[in-house]
C-alpha cells in the first residue's frame, strides 16, 4: 500500500490538492493532519458555497465531500464541484447513507463513496485511485488537443469538409484557365468561367470544403469576373425550379415527421411476399415512389430497417446465403432508388437543376409533360435491374432465405391506425401533384408545392422546427450548380467547351440523337464522382449549347442519366448510406463491400443506360410527343 | 427478429443454470459464462445485447470486466449483480457505465424487466447512432468514408 502511494507521487511531481469539505471541524482537522503528512496541498471548506469559492481560487484533484451538510447538500455540492471543474474526482463520506442515496450521486459522476467513520489506509487507496483516473481524465483530454505529426501527402489530403491539397490544385487549374492564349472568339470571362467550374466540380467532389461555401464562391468569382451583374447573379440562385426543391424539401419534412415514410416503406416491404414479388414488384414500385419522394427518404428508411435486422441474421446462423440475400436486397434498393430520380421533377435536386437550366434556354418542361416522358421509363429500367439482381442471385433465394426475410419483414410493420396528421399529409400531396400535372403551365413548379407548405403549416402539420431540419447545404448546392449553368451559358463558356466537343466527335453523332447518347453517358459517369446536380450542372449547359431549338431531349437524357449513380458508394446519399450502415460494428463482418457495388453498379450502369439510349432512338420520345 | 440475446455472467454455476433456463423459458437468447476468459470468448464470437455481471466475477473482479466490456463493446448494456453485502460495488458499477443493479437474490421478473428496459436503451442508442449518421451522409456522401 505504502509503495502504491509513493509510486503515485512519483508519477506526478507537483504534490497532488485535495479539498476536504465538511461541517464538522475536528474531522477536517484530522483529516487535514494526515493528508498533510502524506505530502498533499489541502483546501478546506465549511459549506457547499464555501467549497465553490475554495474551487474558483485552485482546481482540486480530489475533492472530499460529505454528504450531509447545512446549507448545499452533498449531491447540490457535487454537482457544482463537476460544472467548475469535470476532471475533479470526488469521493463522497457518509454517516448515515443510503444505496439510494448514492445511486443518485453516480449519475453526477461521484468516483466513490465510502462509509463514515472509514479506516485512513482505505481512504488513501481511494484517494489514490482518485489521483489515477484524474490524470487519465487529463491525459485523454489532452489526447485529443494534441493532434499527432502528419506527413505532407496526409496533411494535403485533409479530412472531409478540408482538403488543402485539392484547394491548392484548384487554385492552379483556375489560375492555368484564366492564363489560356487569348483568342479573339473566346472572352476573358469565358475562361474564368470554365475555371470556376472545374473548381466547383473538384470540390463537391471531393469535399474540399464545404458543399455551400463551393455553391457561394461561384457565385462571388462571377461577381469578381464581371460575368454577371450581382442582381442577375442572385436571381439566378433562386428562381422557380429552387423555391420548388426547397418546398419539396419541406413536404417531406412533414412526411418524415408524421412517420409517413415508415408506412410507405411497410407496405412496400409488405409487397415481398413471394420471389417472383420481389423481383416484379418491390424493385419498380419502389422506383416509381422514389420518383415522388425524392433522394434518400424512402431508401434511407428501407436500409436503416433492413441492414440490422439482415446483420442480426447473417451473425446469428452464419448462413451464405442469407448474407447474399442481403446483398441483393440492399443493391436492389439503391439501384432501384437512384433510378426512381428519372420519372418526375420531384426525383431529386438533379431535375430540378436542368429545368433551371432549361428555362434559360427555352421554356422548360411542365411537370405533367416531364411525368409523361420520364415516368414509363422508370419501371421498365427498374425491371431490368432487378431482372440482372435475380440473375446472379438467384441461388440465394431459396425457400429458407425467403422465410428468414418473411419474418424480418413482420418485425417491421406498420403499428396502428393512421394518425390524423398522416391524412392530411396524403391529401394535401395528392392535391399537390393534381395542381402539378393540371395547373403547371400556369403556376410553375414552385406555385403549387408553395401553397402545400402554407396548407401543412396551418394545418399544424409542419412546424418552423421541422423546416429547420432541412438540409440547407444541399439546397445551396442546388442553387448553386443552377448559377454555375447560368455562368456558363451567359459567357460564352459552355459554347466553348461545346465546340470542342463537337470538334472531337465524330459527325455521326452531331445530330440530336447523337447529341442526347453523348450528353446521357458524359453525365452518366460524371454522376458517379459528384453529386446528381452538380453532374447536371457540369454537362447540361455545354450540351444545351449544342443543342439548336430543341433541347429538351438532350436535357433530359442528361437529367436521366444523372440518377445511374450506381457504381460508387460515394455516388449518392443513398448507397453511402447503405454502405455505412453495412459497416456498423453491431453487424459484425460488413454486410456489403465496395467491391459488391462496383461490380454490380458497372452491369447496371450498363445496363440502364442501354435502356435510356434504346428509350432515346427507337422513337418513344416521337410517341410521347 | 429484434431478440434480446443476453449473456449472464456469474461464478455460481448452479445460479447461472437456473436463471438461463428460466429466461430460455420466455424466449430470450441466453449465453452463460463463468469468468472473464468465457465472457471474452463469447463477445468475440456472438452478438450480445444485455449482459447481467456478478461483481465477484473469477480472475479479476466484476468492475474490471465491466471496465473492459464497456471499452471494447459500448453499446452494450450491463447489468451488476450483486449480494447486498457488497451493493457499493454495483453501485460503483454504475459510475463505469454499467445500466442498473440488481440485489442477489433476485426475482426473475425484477430481471427481466431491468434487461427489457437495457435493450430497449441500447435499441436506441443504435437507432440515435444510425440517425446521426444518415444525417452526416445526406450532405455529402463522402462522409461515409470516415
Amino acid at each position: 500500500m505504502i509503495q502504491r502511494h509513493k509510486l503515485s507521487e512519483t508519477a506526478s511531481p507537483k504534490p497532488s490538492t485535495i479539498l476536504v469539505v465538511d461541517d464538522e471541524d475536528h474531522f477536517r482537522t484530522a483529516l487535514r493532519k494526515q493528508l498533510s503528512n502524506r505530502g498533499y496541498t489541502i483546501l478546506e471548506a465549511k459549506t457547499g458555497r464555501d467549497a465553490m469559492a475554495r474551487m474558483r481560487e485552485k482546481l482540486p484533484e480530489v475533492v472530499i465531500l460529505d454528504q450531509e451538510m447545512p446549507g448545499l447538500d452533498g449531491v447540490e455540492t457535487l454537482r457544482g464541484i463537476k460544472q467548475e471543474s469535470p476532471h475533479s474526482q470526488v469521493i463522497m463520506l457518509t454517516g448515515h447513507g443510503t444505496t439510494s442515496a448514492a445511486a443518485e450521486a453516480y449519475k453526477y459522476d461521484l468516483f466513490r463513496y465510502m462509509h463514515k467513520p472509514c479506516g485512513i489506509e482505505d481512504l488513501m487507496k481511494s484517494i489514490d485511485a482518485a489521483i489515477r483516473e484524474y490524470n487519465a481524465g487529463s491525459t485523454r483530454q489532452s489526447d485529443v488537443r494534441v493532434s499527432p505529426r502528419q506527413n505532407l501527402l496526409k496533411r494535403m489530403a485533409g479530412v472531409h469538409n478540408l482538403r488543402p491539397g485539392v484547394l491548392l490544385l484548384g487554385l492552379v487549374v483556375f489560375g492555368g484557365a484564366l492564363l489560356l492564349p487569348a483568342s479573339e472568339n473566346v472572352a476573358f470571362q469565358a475562361k474564368a468561367m470554365t475555371g470556376t467550374l472545374i473548381c466547383a466540380a473538384l470540390f463537391w467532389a471531393t469535399g474540399a470544403i464545404p458543399i455551400w461555401i463551393t455553391s457561394l464562391l461561384i457565385g462571388g468569382l462571377m461577381n469578381i469576373f464581371g460575368v454577371l451583374p450581382p442582381d442577375e447573379i442572385a436571381r439566378a440562385y433562386t428562381g422557380d425550379a429552387m423555391l420548388f426543391i426547397t418546398g419539396v424539401f419541406v413536404v417531406l419534412a412533414s412526411v418524415m415527421r408524421t412517420g409517413l415514410d415508415r408506412r410507405i416503406c411497410s407496405l412496400l416491404l409488405g409487397a415481398i411476399t413471394s420471389p417472383a414479388r420481389l423481383i416484379l414488384f418491390f424493385g419498380p414500385i419502389l422506383a416509381m415512389g422514389a420518383a415522388f419522394f425524392p433522394e434518400h427518404v424512402l431508401p434511407a428508411f428501407l436500409l436503416a430497417a433492413l441492414i440490422p435486422a439482415f446483420g442480426n441474421l447473417v451473425s446469428e446462423t452464419g448462413v451464405e446465403k442469407n448474407r447474399q440475400l442481403a446483398v441483393m436486397m440492399v443493391l436492389l434498393i439503391c439501384f432501384t432508388a437512384n433510378i426512381g430520380g428519372m420519372g418526375a421533377p420531384t426525383g431529386g435536386g438533379k431535375n430540378a437543376v436542368m429545368m433551371a437550366l432549361l428555362a434559360d434556354y427555352n421554356t422548360p418542361p411542365s411537370f405533367g409533360r416531364w411525368m409523361g416522358l420520364g415516368l414509363p421509363l422508370v419501371p421498365v429500367t427498374a425491371l431490368v435491374v432487378s431482372g440482372y439482381l435475380w440473375l446472379v442471385f438467384r441461388k440465394a433465394i431459396t425457400k429458407k432465405t425467403f422465410g428468414d426475410l418473411r419474418e424480418i419483414r413482420e418485425g417491421l410493420r406498420p403499428t396502428g391506425r393512421m394518425t390524423p396528421d398522416e391524412v392530411k399529409t396524403i391529401m394535401v400531396m395528392t392535391i399537390l401533384f393534381i395542381l402539378w400535372i393540371i395547373c403547371g403551365n400556369k403556376y410553375g413548379l414552385s406555385g403549387p408545392v408553395v401553397l402545400a407548405v402554407v396548407t401543412l403549416a396551418l394545418l399544424k402539420v409542419v412546424r418552423w422546427s421541422d423546416i429547420n431540419t432541412i438540409h440547407w447545404d444541399v439546397i445551396a448546392l442546388y442553387a448553386g450548380a443552377c448559377v454555375l449553368g447560368k455562368g456558363m451559358a451567359v459567357s460564352g463558356a459552355a459554347l466553348w467547351v461545346a465546340d470542342g466537343v463537337l470538334a472531337l466527335s465524330p459527325a455521326s453523332l452531331q445530330t440530336t440523337n447523337g447529341l442526347s447518347l453523348l450528353a446521357a453517358f458524359s453525365s452518366g459517369i460524371l454522376t458517379n464522382f459528384m453529386n446528381d446536380a452538380a453532374a447536371v450542372a457540369v454537362t447540361g449547359p455545354v450540351f444545351l449549347s449544342m443543342a439548336g431549338t430543341d433541347p429538351w431531349k438532350i436535357g433530359m437524357a442528361a437529367a436521366f442519366a444523372a440518377s445511374f449513380s450506381h457504381m460508387l458508394i460515394i455516388a449518392t446519399p443513398t448507397n453511402a448510406i447503405a454502405y455505412r450502415l453495412a459497416r456498423s460494428p453491431e453487424i459484425g463482418t460488413p454486410l456489403i463491400t465496395i467491391r459488391d457495388f462496383f461490380l454490380h453498379g458497372i452491369a447496371v450502369w450498363l445496363l440502364s443506360m442501354l435502356v435510356l439510349w434504346g428509350w432515346l432512338f427507337l422513337g418513344s420520345w416521337q410517341w410521347a410527343e | 427478429m429484434n431478440h434480446l440475446h443476453l449473456l449472464l455472467a456469474d461464478e455460481d454455476e448452479r445460479f447461472l443454470r437456473s436463471t438461463r433456463t428460466m429466461l430460455e423459458k420466455r424466449k430470450l437468447n441466453v449465453q452463460s459464462a463463468g469468468d472473464k476468459q468465457q465472457v471474452q470468448r463469447i463477445l468475440e464470437q456472438k452478438l450480445i445485447d444485455v449482459m447481467l455481471l456478478s461483481v465477484s466475477l473469477p480472475v479479476t473482479d466484476g468492475l474490471e470486466v465491466l471496465r473492459s466490456v464497456k471499452h471494447e463493446h459500448p453499446l452494450i448494456e450491463v447489468i451488476m449483480l450483486s449480494p447486498l453485502a457488497m451493493a457499493a460495488l454495483a453501485i460503483e458499477g454504475i459510475r463505469l457505465g454499467a445500466f442498473d443493479y440488481l440485489i442477489k437474490p433476485c426475482d426473475i421478473s425484477d430481471l427481466l424487466t431491468k434487461a427489457v428496459d437495457a435493450h430497449v436503451r441500447k435499441q436506441a442508442n443504435q437507432e440515435r447512432i444510425r440517425k446521426a449518421t444518415i444525417e452526416r451522409i445526406v450532405s455529402h456522401p463522402m462522409a461515409a468514408l470516415e
